[in-house]
């Protein structure tokens, strides 16, 4: 098991935005979490990544307690994240944000960038050569040079999980990664979550279009912050707590 | 190494012409008078507090107490060398880095401020520090300001040329580099970003308090370098018109490029002396120079060769186009 | 006993109140526009000395005089509304830096017309009071008075009037007052004019009861974005509370301590105040 919550709860308030979730990632799985907008979903991301600190309950993460441990640290132990509205480093172009994105690896001390000694440079290129493989595995290798500003919202999306990638995370945490996509777009990013995954990271992503069940491996549905239902894609679409859940609310065929 | 395209290769052409503007300046001195000498060293000083500024700057911060950190260096080193009777040349490094512990110390409760609360918050360390100058008048003289501070070198102006020379070759140098290495990409990616910066492994607080140190080592050097050059320093010279001169040096002259600071402190700077007897005057360029920036050029005087050129080609296009039609 | 603390106690409340007054006119500006109006100090000298010219030097009746000095401030408030800051509403960085401009310009014109020399206002009402053993000077008072009345009226006027609920609309939310059908442009144009007339007239008011010098603008920007921060920003109920706070602490410190400890805790607080609760005590969070 690489990521395991026990009764995580969060409360903003006096409201459980999150309430005794226990769900586990087995490596090399591709989980998907789904449930109708506001259900909690993004909670239970942030809560795992370091940005909100669980009010009750546990994270366990490739054998690590990582509870309530920050954002950064968090990502140095190896878990990535994209967001929703994806943050970008909006002045720099998409090859120069998917290279800053190798922060952790690059290790670099400020006498090695000052003076440029030959292990600062040596790591700089290896990083460059990585950074170039994960745009083409993104697709994004055609638009290196442009700044992040300008591109439109589907290569954003991609290029918030390419920065992702960078972190080398053993777990990628995936926040409605196809949201705002067209068809073609949704296409290409699933093909590439599959990439991904053939990389050996494993994969929890969030999202309320079912579409995307299709290339999960398990399921897991959230409705008002409880975890209601876990199985197969095929076991869910016929759940009828999970039909319910939906029911009056948005769902994609 | 003397392939074809050696002489046409860019990076070489930035590092001769360098030099070549490096061996100009040493050997201007030969030329010029004392006066302008003393213009020249205030240039240089200039150059580096306002570099330095700008290293804080792209971090996010917009320091509106920078000059109170070129205080605290000439300070520290003006009473180490009158009180201990240390020699200049270690006391002025000392300056340098007890500014940068200043900064540093500063930046821990500082740097999780948002912008606007950052800005005002130097703005009142600023003063603050100033103040307390006058708080401890046994050891600064507090307003009438210090004096008889031991001197670098001799009397004759030259030596102190070549040394702010020196330093402010060697401040670029540390300053450019950084900037164009990772560090300096992870100052900039925190200022652009601080929710992708941590999703990254990046300790916000960590980088700006990195980019505080090195923005007030240089200028706490500067200053203490300045402080064995005049021989007197007063609070005044540290206050707040000095802090938020340097903030409009940096913005006429361009925070988005290197080059800004050193184009903004030597126009700046200059201006008032080349006017004469109309010195009174001069700020009244800067605001001048200032609404015209904001109005018209936006990203500082820096810019302006770039722009130029973009407008000499879209007037030629348009006249293609015309004659085309 | 008390007639010694009388007179500090009535200190205490003048300096609140021209530091109440000076920074209202700030505070209004900021909150309706979201502009830090760093020229306020330089308006409010120069304030004071426009009313020196009106009152000494033209001989003008005192009370005339500071009303032509509002009327002359606000007038020159509506203009840098409409060219300095109108440009720049969605550009706040922008705004700021050109407050900073226009600040620059008044101060080296004051620089260069009165230079160094410290000028005084007459006493409005040079008389002293005397009353159940206490000792105070009349013209301190009257500006205490002045001070307060002015406050009661601003509050009511921006609680009550048609215009002043306007005006807490835009500072709420500008485009949603738009779409209401404010003229946020007129309406901003008022608070501006208001912000600079009620500096104009503290610096007239200043300068009777104390003196005036062109370091003066310097000083009293600093103690006004003390004040709005204590306040709060987006506050303008909070000012009164700002401005005793270091009323208290400027004319009641250098007595206690030295003059330089008192004021390096007065800044050291203000610090503090930003590092532990940056939005202040009665302001909105930004």
């Amino acid at each position: 098991m690489l990521l395991e919550t026990n009764g995580l709860t969060k409360y903003f308030g006096g409201l459980a935005a999150v309430s005794q979730v226990d769900m586990s990632v087995d490596g090399g799985q591709i989980v998907g979490l789904i449930g109708p907008n506001g259900a909690g979903k993004t909670t239970i991301i942030n809560l795992i990544s370091g940005f909100l600190r669980p009010s009750r309950g546990s994270i366990i993460f490739d054998g690590e307690n990582i509870t309530g441990k920050k954002s950064h640290l968090v990502a140095k132990l190896g878990i990535g994240l994209t967001f929703q509205i994806v943050p970008l480093f909006s002045e720099f172009t998409t090859l120069q944000n998917v290279v800053a994105s190798f922060y952790i690896s690059a290790d670099s001390s400020l006498w090695g960038s000052i003076f440029r000694t030959s292990t600062y440079r040596k790591r700089e290129e290896y990083i460059l050569n990585q950074a170039e493989e994960i745009l083409q595995l993104l697709g994004l290798d055609k638009v290196r040079d442009e700044l992040a500003k300008n591109l439109p919202h589907g290569y954003q999306k991609m290029l918030g999980m390419a920065r992702a990638l960078a972190v080398k995370p053993k777990l990628l945490l995936l926040d409605e990664p196809i949201a705002g996509m067209n068809p073609d777009e949704i296409n290409l990013a699933l093909k590439a979550i599959e990439q991904v995954r053939s990389q050996g990271v494993t994969i929890l992503l969030v999202e309320h279009n079912m579409v995307v069940m299709s290339i999960c491996d398990r399921v897991i549905a959230i409705n008002y912050g409880r975890k209601i239902a876990e199985g197969s894609p095929e076991e869910m679409k016929k759940n009828e707590d999970v039909i319910r859940a939906y029911f009056g609310g948005e769902y994609a065929t | 190494m003397l392939r074809r395209g050696f002489f046409t290769n860019k990076k070489v052409v930035k590092m001769a012409s360098c030099a070549g503007l490096i061996i100009l300046l040493c050997l201007a001195p030969l030329i010029m008078g004392s006066y302008s000498i003393h213009l020249a060293i205030l240039v240089l000083m200039y150059i580096i507090i306002t570099s330095s500024l700008r290293t804080i700057y792209i971090s996010g911060q917009l320091s509106l107490g920078h000059a109170a950190f070129v205080g605290i260096g000439a300070y520290t080193s003006a009473i180490l060398a009158i009180r201990l009777d240390w020699t200049p040349w270690g006391t002025i490094l000392l300056g340098g880095l007890a500014a940068m512990v200043a900064g540093i110390l500063i930046g821990l409760p500082f740097s999780r401020l948002r912008a606007i609360y950052f800005a005002m918050a130097s703005l009142f360390l600023g003063i603050m520090i100033t103040a307390l100058i006058a708080v401890f008048p046994e050891l600064t003289q507090s307003y009438t300001g210090l004096m008889n501070i031991p001197r670098l070198f001799g009397f004759p102006k030259e030596p102190y040329y070549y040394f702010f020379l020196g330093l402010t070759v060697l401040t670029l140098f540390v300053l450019y580099r950084i900037e164009h290495s990772r560090v300096g990409m992870t100052l900039k990616a925190v200022a652009q970003s601080h929710l992708a910066a941590s999703s990254i492994g990046i300790s916000e607080s960590r980088a700006r308090i990195l980019a505080l140190g090195i923005g007030c080592f240089f200028a706490g050097l500067a200053g203490a370098g300045y402080a064995h050059y005049s021989t007197l320093i007063a609070p005044t010279d540290f206050a707040l018109m000095p802090s938020i001169y340097l903030l409009v040096y940096l913005l006429v002259g361009g925070t988005g490029s290197f080059a800004g600071p050193i184009v903004g402190a030597i126009v700046l700077v200059l201006i008032p002396y080349l006017m004469g007897g109309f010195k009174g005057f001069a700020p009244f360029f800067l605001a001048g120079a200032l609404i015209l920036v904001i109005f018209l050029i936006p990203q500082g005087i820096v810019s302006l060769p770039d722009r130029t050129k973009s407008w000499i080609r879209k007037l030629h296009k348009r006249r293609v186009s015309e004659s085309a039609s | 006993m008390i007639s010694e603390v009388a007179p500090h106690i009535v200190n205490v409340l003048m300096l609140s109140s021209i530091y109440v007054l000076a920074a209202l006119g700030f505070a209004l500006v900021f909150s309706v526009m979201r502009i830090m109006n760093f020229a306020h100090g330089a308006i409010y000298m120069a304030g004071g000395y426009i009313c020196y010219y009106f009152w000494v030097v033209f001989g003008f009746n005192p009370w005339a005089s500071l009303v032509l000095t509002m009327l002359v401030t606000a007038l020159f408030g509506l203009f840098i509304e409409k060219f300095g800051f109108r440009p720049f509403q969605l550009d706040f960085e922008k705004a700021i830096v050109m407050a900073i401009a226009l600040a620059i310009i008044l101060q080296t014109a004051a620089n260069l017309t009165v230079g160094p020399t410290v000028k005084g206002l007459p006493s409005l009402l040079p008389a002293i009071i005397e009353g159940g053993g206490v000792t105070l000077k009349a013209d301190r008072v009257v500006v205490l008075v002045i001070c307060i009345l002015l406050l009661a009226a601003l509050s009511i006027f921006i609680q009550k009037s048609k215009v002043g609920q306007s005006m807490l609309a835009i500072a709420q939310d500008r485009d949603a007052a738009a779409l209401q059908g404010i003229n946020t442009n007129r309406i901003s144009a008022l608070a501006c004019a208001m912000g600079c007339g009620l500096a104009g007239l503290a610096g007239g008011l200043v300068g009777s009861v104390l003196v005036l010098h062109v370091g003066m603008s310097n000083v009293i920007l600093v103690k006004i974005i003390a004040v709005v921060i204590i306040a709060g920003i987006g506050s303008i109920g909070g000012i009164w509370a700002g401005g005793l706070i270091l009323g208290a602490l400027d004319a009641v410190g250098p007595y206690v301590l030295s003059a330089a400890v008192s004021d390096s805790l007065g800044l050291g607080l203000i610090i503090l105040i930003l590092v532990i609760r940056p939005q202040g005590f009665f302001g909105q969070e930004v």
